[in-house]
């Protein structure tokens, strides 16, 4: 089975032969354009020399759904999203089918199978217990909420039990090979608990890194509402170590997993208010323990700079080159660190049709900072245009004073067409 | 001299039925005239009109013992398949294309005058309690006035003035106080309709206390009774309601 095998059996999905009871479809049409302000000499590129990165983006993309219900008790559901991405040089063609799958329903209770997105954890900066999903390739141009609806799913064959105020659930999603590299499943339990308004979610997972997740949320009067995630991990990290093997001429370092097992907690504490005129702060404390070090930060900042003072001074060029990109491969902005702190202060219905935000994303370790203001006005009840910039800040080593270019300012429109 | 008898007779059984009855069975009377039943579904059209835009979403609405209500958003297209859910004071907002609702507070607004609350939640009993009533004339109409206040952390305003007719407990006004004591909105309460077995308010008129030419109007239609399974009230189910129109 491979994903082409998978694209044409969503395709023949929507020409599914059965009578259909019910059906629905959406399509949203989505232009935007990323601007880079590329640096001109920066740490990890030196000259822009190392790695070809464009100054601009053009991407046009879609979102199709098509929602079938074939009969009282089965249904099915597909999203694709087909892709055009152009920059100066290339334009490349994609179709990502985020989901495709039965949904099979008896009594109260609910048997899934197909490709599906399955997403859990109540933070909005990160999701430390979305197992299945934590290592799904997302669009950081994006807001953190619409990041989660542009992502691929995992074939897995789950089933959802309902009783009041109380559901559980069973996911499995096998190995397949070139799609997923690994058996994992997941078991859920979520819980209402009505008096004390808390939602309560216990989650198992098993994978090469296995993990126990706990999430709680509750409101606290009518404008308040507060929540934590949490997840204990175990198992082997998919993390990249730098270590300085020899201290010799040139320096020998090696940047590689590490096989035995290890073990450790990420957790995210936030707190949603809603004031008086509507707008709202979202403020988040973020735990990353499988995040480096302050030694391991220190360690990878010692081999970003010697690479890029020898490699500017013509010792060893290839080899400091190949620092140079291994370095680039290990940049995660937003999650590398251990301690983060994250806010967003959002005021919709500006002067009518604009809503305004603006997000802080700290790393509180090395007190570097990204900035992101974003505009959105709506033009009419289908359509709206956005635009958003990324502002790094931070020491030259610092994990926002690392990109390469900055700042990064995106603008696109949206369209719902049906 | 006759008529003056029956009019001093009139009044006294005006007066006494009103003291015969308490604020919060008033209260009670009220909420049985604005929905149908315990469990019911709706349709409901939320339009907000400003100086030079107006805004629109048409909403399905499935009540549940009345202290569990589901709102399906169905246009316009950009909000289409979102789905609120309110358990008590408990809410959730869920976005289509991801399976992970977000729990919200009941102040966070919909559009225009219209909190989340004020859509999810049909009746006033469950979160706020009759004090007062008294007498007074609305336009040409003679009235009572009932004054409500919050009994819940989780309700909306601080309290609510409540017109209504002395007769039927039809509601007619209200006006909707913050913590502050500041006026936030007054509502007018508009065609009546015979809907399953009784007269109810169908369309509610809300403006703002402050910018007085904007007004969100909410008209409800297609009353049924519809029952829906309880354990399908909860936020990880919100995703196949989104599927629903």
């Amino acid at each position: 089975m491979n994903s082409s095998l998978i694209y044409f059996f969503s395709i023949g999905l929507l020409c599914f032969p059965f009578t259909i009871r019910a059906s629905t479809s959406s399509v949203t049409l989505f232009e935007q354009i990323t601007y880079r302000n590329l640096k001109p000499d920066p740490i990890l590129n030196p000259n822009q020399e190392i790695l070809g990165f464009p100054k601009g983006i053009n991407k046009l993309y879609a979102i199709a759904d098509y929602k079938s219900d074939v009969s009282e008790t089965l249904r099915y559901q597909i999203r694709y999203r087909p892709i055009m991405e152009s920059t100066r040089t290339e334009t490349i063609f994609t179709g990502i089918l985020d989901e495709a799958f039965f949904e099979w329903k008896q009594g109260q209770n609910f048997i899934y199978a197909g490709k599906k997105n399955n997403k859990d954890g109540v933070g909005l900066s990160a999701n430390p217990t979305d197992f299945l999903g934590e290592n799904k390739v997302v669009d950081k141009t994006k807001r953190e909420e619409d990041r989660r609806i542009q992502r691929e799913g995992d074939i897995l064959l789950g089933t959802d039990i309902f009783q009041n105020n109380m559901s559980y659930s069973v996911l499995v999603s096998p190995k397949i090979d070139s799609i997923q590299n690994e058996n994992r499943y997941l078991l859920k339990a979520n819980l209402l608990l009505e008096e004390l308004q808390t939602d309560v979610s216990a989650l198992y997972f098993s994978g090469s890194l296995s993990g126990i997740g706990l999430n709680l949320s509750t409101t606290l009067g009518d404008s308040f509402v507060i929540y934590t995630e949490t997840a204990y991990r175990y198992g082997v990290a998919p993390k990249k170590y730098v270590t300085l093997v020899n201290d010799a001429t040139p320096r020998d370092y090696q940047i590689e997993s590490r096989s035995g097992a290890i073990s450790y907690v990420d957790s995210v504490l936030g707190g949603h208010y809603t004031f008086g005129d509507a707008s709202t702060l979202i403020v988040e404390y973020y735990y990353h323990g499988g995040g480096y070090s302050s030694d391991e930060w220190n360690t990878i900042s010692d081999f970003i700079l010697y690479a890029n003072r020898q490699y500017k001074s013509g010792f060893a060029p290839a080899l400091m080159s190949g620092y140079l990109q291994q370095a680039n491969a290990l940049m995660n902005f937003g999650s590398m660190a251990q301690h983060y702190g994250f806010a967003r202060y959002s005021k919709p219905s500006l002067f009518e049709d604009l809503d305004i935000s603006f997000v802080v994303l700290a790393n509180i370790s090395d007190g570097s900072l990204l900035l992101n203001p974003y505009l959105t006005y709506h033009m009419g009840e289908n359509s709206e245009i956005y635009l958003s910039t990324y502002l790094f800040s931070g020491t030259e080593t610092a994990e926002f004073g690392l990109p390469n270019w900055n700042p990064e300012i995106t603008m696109g429109a949206k369209w719902n067409c049906f | 001299m006759k008529k003056m008898i029956i009019g001093i007779l009139v009044s006294m059984s005006v007066a006494s039925s009103v003291i015969a009855i308490t604020p919060q069975e008033i209260l009670e009377k009220i909420d049985r005239s604005r929905a149908p039943a315990n469990t019911f579904t709706c349709k409901l059209k939320v339009e907000s009109l400003k100086e030079d835009s107006t805004s629109k979403v048409e909403l399905l609405i499935r009540v549940k013992d009345a202290k569990k209500s589901l709102v399906v958003y169905q246009s316009p297209s950009s909000a289409k398949g979102r789905v609120l859910l309110m358990v008590e004071d408990n809410l959730w907002v869920y976005i289509p294309g991801t399976s992970n609702p977000i729990r919200i507070s009941p102040q966070q607004q919909l559009m225009g005058q219209v909190s989340n609350a004020d859509v999810a939640r049909v009746v006033y009993s469950l979160d706020y309690q009759g004090d007062s009533v008294a007498t007074e004339t609305l336009g040409n109409e003679k009235t009572l006035v009932l004054k409500l206040s919050a009994k819940t952390k989780g309700a909306a305003y601080k309290s609510i003035t409540l017109w209504v007719k002395p007769d039927s407990y039809l509601p007619l006004k209200a006006e909707f106080y913050a913590l502050s004591g500041r006026r936030l909105k007054t509502a007018y309460y508009k065609e009546y309709k015979m809907i399953l077995g009784a007269l109810r308010p169908t369309l509610l008129e809300i403006h703002d206390a402050v910018q007085e030419n904007s007004v969100t109007t909410l008209k409800y239609t297609d009353f049924t009774t519809d029952a829906t399974p309880e354990a399908f009230y909860q936020k990880s189910y919100m995703e196949r309601f989104s599927n629903q129109n």
